[in-house]
């Protein structure tokens, strides 16, 4: 494993960071680390980075234990902090030379490639950047070394969406190369495009670690069923159905890929005299919001009323 | 050049500090200088004033007995309230070095280089070493420069000794607040901190001299541990230096220490 925390636990005081964290990061993958903002992401990864102690757990990069040897593991690492601050009185230029020298030099045909791909003007003195700007230089600077891992904790905050298509190209170059990444996001379609695989951290806790292309194969459909006089959810109970809810004469609830879970539910809804049926699949999005809610009240939102997408049906 | 590490960066950051604080203190103290021809026509009457003050004044404002003479007008004028004015520079500076960085944020992306804790903290306070020393160097040169013109050459050994001596307990002062940052993560708390423990020290030590219920805790101030008299009339005490450069040292060691275990705040 590249990336590998095992019970990884970290206090704030009284306040969680993160809790029993057990990640792992395989060779060459692409890891989505994805959760809102305040979940515990940028809390693992300065734990990884050995910024800040766990409470109890260890963190590992390369099969090591990060603690007391962080300095030698950094060398192979290129880091993109959360919420980058950089030395504004510096050039582009100068701060990569300097951050560059804590390395032991930097190939400048590449920086210069990167530079230009990413379209950054490196003459001009980081104080005057855009946020946009800023965050340029803090990949560059990730990406200067061709590290054997890249962490970068929400990447593509502040960039254009050009920018961001680059952004993509370059993670799949380093891909391509068998390198590996774990980046932080908070942002789906980020991470359906970029990463192979995605953990979700959700209050401090990891709530589900799948492949990507998996997680689509399973991918929820949303219901709707609309009746002419309200029905009691309790004759939904069926297998596949879950967070149903009932709003008026509706049922809304999500139904996953379990054999037969559709069957079921036509011929249930068959029961009674249906007005209305709303069909759609999920997106990722939509997945990653089943999987929050689950844990929570266990009420799931009405299905959304876009009518222009997915399949309609009316009885 | 100046890239070239985190050391030669933090002299980089500093030099604004350097010219600023010696070019300052130095114009400062050609003030002082050049007051002198004009005040040592004056002396015979404010020795004759002084006789009517307590002790208890004359030994808080400096030595006066010896003000008449050059090198005892520099201690008064000078000397004596060089460090702790220069002790702005030491806190400021001292807490800024790790706290700095911490607080703006720049120190998450330091520490994802491959450079250990101690070495940055280390290379960081090198930069403040080198800066208080050029400071002292400039100062030191305005002072010898003045006196040369102004005529009063005669001891110009003794007043670049006394700037010197400036060096240690600027030293000792930024390196307790280099201390109070890494132990009290806020930089705010950590100035305040450090000030009112060298300024405290600073009257601690010169009402100590006169002030009998004082007296026994003038070894616990940093000042008393700053003679400038004693550079300038008698001979520079060792001792003294020793003790200063020593609680440098043991302060610099417990930031290492306390930096290299604790959290990196965000």
């Amino acid at each position: 494993m590249i990336v590998e925390t095992k019970g990884l636990t970290k206090y704030y005081g009284k306040v969680r960071g993160v809790e029993d964290l057990d990640l792992a990061v395989r060779e060459g993958e692409v890891f989505g680390y994805l959760g809102p903002n305040g979940a515990g992401k940028t809390t693992t990864i300065r734990l990884i980075l050995d910024l800040i102690r766990p409470s109890r757990g260890t963190a590992l990069l390369f099969g090591q234990e990060v603690r007391g040897r962080a300095a030698e593991l950094k060398a192979r690492l290129g880091v993109l902090p959360g919420e980058l601050a950089l030395w504004g009185n510096l050039t582009a230029r100068d701060l990569l030379t300097f951050l560059g020298n804590l390395r032991g030099g930097l190939d400048w045909a590449w920086v210069d490639e990167l530079a230009q791909r990413l379209d950054l003007d490196l003459s001009r003195r980081v104080g005057a950047f855009s946020h946009g700007n800023k965050q340029k230089v803090g990949l560059i600077q990730a990406f200067a070394h061709k590290p054997d891992l890249l962490i970068l904790d929400e990447p593509t905050t502040g960039l254009d969406p050009l920018i961001q298509q680059e952004f993509y190209r370059l993670i799949d170059e380093v891909r391509a190369e068998g390198r590996t990444v774990f980046l932080s996001s908070h942002i789906l379609p980020e991470v359906d495009r970029v990463c192979d695989r995605v953990g979700i951290i959700r209050e401090g806790h990891l709530v589900a670690v799948e492949e990507i292309a998996e997680l689509k194969r399973k991918r929820l459909r949303q219901m709707e069923l609309t009746f002419s006089r309200p029905v009691p959810p309790s004759a939904f109970d069926l297998p596949g159905v879950r967070g149903l809810v009932q709003k008026d004469k509706s049922l809304c609830f999500f139904l996953d890929e379990a054999p037969g879970s559709l069957d079921g539910v036509v011929k249930r809804a068959a029961q009674f005299e249906l007005l209305n049926m709303h069909y759609e699949q999920a997106t990722l999005e939509d997945i990653f919001l089943a999987y929050y809610r689950r844990q929570e009240t266990g009420s799931v939102p009405e299905a959304k009323q876009s009518e222009q997408e997915g399949d309609h049906v009316a009885a | 050049m100046w890239l070239r590490n985190l050391f030669t960066k933090t002299l980089r950051d500093l030099r604004g500090q350097i010219l600023g604080w010696g070019i300052g203190a130095g114009l400062l103290g050609w003030m002082v200088v050049f007051l002198y021809p004009s005040f040592k026509d004056q002396t015979a009457a404010l020795m004759e004033m002084l006789k009517g003050y307590p002790a208890t004044l004359t030994g808080f404002f400096g030595d006066f007995t010896k003000i008449s003479a050059y090198p005892g007008w520099l201690n008064v004028e000078l000397f004596s309230y060089g460090p702790p004015i220069l002790a702005i520079f030491a806190v400021v500076v001292g807490t800024g070095l790790i706290a700095g960085e911490e607080e703006k944020g720049t120190l998450d992306l330091l520490l994802a280089h491959p450079i250990r804790r101690w070495r940055m903290v280390t290379d960081k306070f090198a930069a403040f070493v080198v800066a208080t020393m050029l400071i002292m160097v400039l100062v030191t040169l305005f002072f010898v420069s003045g006196s040369v013109m102004i005529g009063e050459t005669s001891q110009l050994d003794r007043i670049a000794l006394a700037s010197l001596n400036m060096v240690p307990i600027t030293l000792a002062g930024g390196a307790l607040a280099l201390m109070a940052s890494v132990l009290f993560r806020s930089r705010r708390l950590a100035n305040m901190v450090a000030l009112v423990v060298i300024i405290g020290s600073y009257f601690l030590d010169s009402l100590g001299k006169t002030v009998d219920v004082l007296e026994p805790y003038r070894a616990i101030a940093l000042f008393h541990y700053y003679d400038s008299s004693a550079v300038l009339f008698e001979s520079i005490k060792w001792g003294n230096v020793g003790i200063l450069l020593a609680l440098t040292a043991v302060f610099f060691v417990i930031s290492l220490l306390a930096f290299q275990r604790r959290d990196i705040a965000v």
